[in-house]
């Protein structure tokens, strides 16, 4: 069963093409400002090269991550399912990340993606890389000091080098599809399924920490952004 | 052999629309609007359609197939707006069209809203003449165009240097304490209410404008005219006429929209006229442009209101046209322009 991942969720974009645990095809282009020119693009040079194999998932990183890349990644795996008419899984780029990372640590640690305004999103993994807290949206001086003294990865935790401990993270910089892919085929594997009750959360959720008491414990998920702040807009007075 | 088959896909503004059409015949026409979601701000929040895109377009896809009784697999090419429009909501709609050009291994084109809005009426009134003129006027757009005989070739003729039109009427409803959105609001209320009670600036009317921008428009005068009116009869302590102030409202716009697209036919020689955007739907431009283009000599065409608020049907007739005329489609690495000029008809170029 061949699965197409993609992600668009950091300045990276990610196309991978896995046949269960054999990488078929993988391109990673970074540029935060052109998702939505490269990644087709990205998606049919990988498809060719693999010989154009009969796709049986479409896996995507629904986030958290910027809104207009994220939103460029999430509708064409919706539309990749539906032209091929397979599943699409949704994965937490965080948790994408946790499992490149997870390789890379030998204790607890922290992921983060750049969430702007000061601000990261972040979650907080056991040492096999499991999600033990988050994702949250929150300004790295407010993290507890223990977990910031955790290995974090994200290139975003180097910006934030004074506050979190940032040594390893470039390691892992980008949520990869690659990751993604390995992650959605894992939890398949283990007979993971989709909980259908984070749809309205994955819309619409805030920063109260309702997000993450959701998605405890929840591996796969509807392919929609995972926004974890509300739109920015003002009610108008009338 | 029959018509090839085109699904059109619009994402532009607060609108996800999803055509289907075969040649110029309209085969379904699904739209999911945020409209209702955005009303409690008074204006399309970008990031609130965006939102609702996402949500709303797979589902609209799967309606618009069910309502033509077409599968994905009979299409025989995608068409989608790459621009004018909110960036990040046009994104949702591109990204769609590209995953499902590769899925379905057909061409894409991407094309301009604008000659959208023109070219829809082919599916209403049949082909459309070797030149028309458009006038088109929403809550995004006011602009006057002209659409040769081979559809790549859309001439600006002028547009408005500030407001949209139907931005006027949104601001003008709030001021009436009327709903978002104000266009049929004011529509109604304007039937009661005496057009001539007040009388409201013309914009780019004066014989200096119309000489040297004869077809653009600008609507902010009126809306501050209208505005500084209220508030003067508020401290006058004068009780406010709603309709009257809506009928005043609406006759300044609409007579200033129907004057310069009558003047830019006459000047181009073109006996066609066709109005499209949301605010097509106003009565009153219907009556008066119909009034003036049948003393003018110039056949008008409107279609039905559902075809001219944002819709993909539009979208899929247009690119029904480009393909139908022998277009080349658009390279998968297209990008989105918020600011497509008009010209720009259908997009060649690598992002
Ligand atoms: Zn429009």
């Amino acid at each position: 069963m061949v699965m197409l991942a993609v992600d668009t969720s950091s300045p990276a974009t990610s196309v991978a093409l896995l046949d269960g645990a054999d990488l078929l095809a993988h391109e990673v282009h970074v540029d935060a400002r052109n998702h939505a020119e490269v990644l087709a693009v990205m998606v049919e040079r990988a498809w060719k090269s693999a010989g154009l194999p009969r796709i049986s998932a479409v896996a995507c990183g629904v986030g958290p991550g910027a809104y207009t890349g994220l939103r460029v990644g999430v509708s064409s795996a919706q539309a990749y399912g539906l032209g091929w008419d397979v599943p699409v899984y949704g994965v937490c780029s965080l948790d994408a990340m946790a499992l490149a990372a997870s390789d890379a640590s030998a204790s607890p640690f922290a992921c983060a993606i750049d969430a702007r305004r000061r601000e990261i999103y972040w979650a907080q993994y056991d040492q096999a890389g499991s999600r033990a807290q988050g994702p949250f949206v929150t300004m790295p001086g407010e993290i507890d000091a223990d977990v910031r003294a955790l290995p974090w990865f994200g290139e975003v935790a180097v910006t934030y080098s004074s506050l979190l401990n940032s040594e390893g993270a470039h390691r892992v910089a980008y949520p990869d599809a690659m990751h993604i892919g390995r992650f959605a085929v894992h939890q398949l594997a283990l007979g993971t399924s989709i909980d259908e009750t984070l749809i309205e959360l994955a819309a619409h959720g805030d920063d109260s920490g309702a997000t993450a008491a959701a998605l405890h414990g929840q591996s796969l998920l509807r392919p929609l952004p995972l926004y974890v702040r509300r739109p920015d807009a003002v009610e108008s007075k009338k | 052999m029959s018509d090839p088959l085109i699904l059109g896909i619009e994402s532009s503004c607060d609108e996800t629309g999803v055509g289907i059409v075969r040649g110029t015949t309209l085969l379904a026409d699904a739209v999911a609007s945020s409209v209702d979601e955005h009303a409690r701000f008074g204006g399309v929040v970008p990031e609130v359609a965006s939102r609702a895109h996402v949500e709303a377009m797979v589902p609209t896809i799967k309606r618009a197939c069910a309502a033509a009784g077409v599968s994905l697999t009979d299409l025989d090419a995608i068409a989608v707006t790459a621009g004018p429009g909110l960036s990040g909501a046009l994104l949702i709609g591109t990204s769609t069209a590209k995953a499902l050009s590769t899925t379905l291994d057909i061409p894409v084109f991407a094309v301009n809203h604008l000659a959208g809005h023109v070219v829809v009426d082919e599916l209403e009134h049949g082909p459309l003449p070797a030149a028309a003129v458009g006038l088109l006027v929403s809550g995004g757009h006011s602009s006057l165009l002209m659409v040769g005989d081979d559809v790549q070739v859309v001439t600006s003729l002028g547009a408005t240097i500030d407001d949209a039109a139907g931005e006027a009427f949104d601001k003008i409803a709030r001021l009436l304490d009327l709903p978002f959105p104000g266009g049929p609001w004011i529509d109604r209320e304007a039937l009661q209410g005496d057009p001539k009670s007040i009388d409201f600036p013309r914009g780019l009317t004066a014989s200096r404008d119309l000489q040297e921008r004869p077809y653009d428009f600008s609507f902010s005068g009126v809306k501050t005219a209208v505005a500084r009116w209220i508030k003067q009869q508020q401290q006058l302590g004068n009780d406010i006429s709603v309709p009257d102030v809506a009928a005043s409202f609406q006759e300044a716009v609409v007579d200033v929209l129907t004057r310069k697209a009558i003047t830019a036919c006459k000047d181009t020689g073109i006996d066609h006229l066709v109005i499209g955007g949301g605010v097509a739907a106003n009565s009153r431009l219907r009556a008066l442009a119909a009034e003036r283009c049948a003393a003018a000599g110039i056949n008008l065409r409107i279609p039905r209101p559902q075809l001219c608020t944002d819709n993909g049907a539009m979208i899929a007739a247009l690119g029904s046209k480009l393909m139908r005329q022998g277009a080349q489609p658009s390279p998968l690495g297209f990008p989105t322009l918020s600011v497509l000029p008009v010209s720009t008809v259908l997009m060649h170029e690598q992002g």
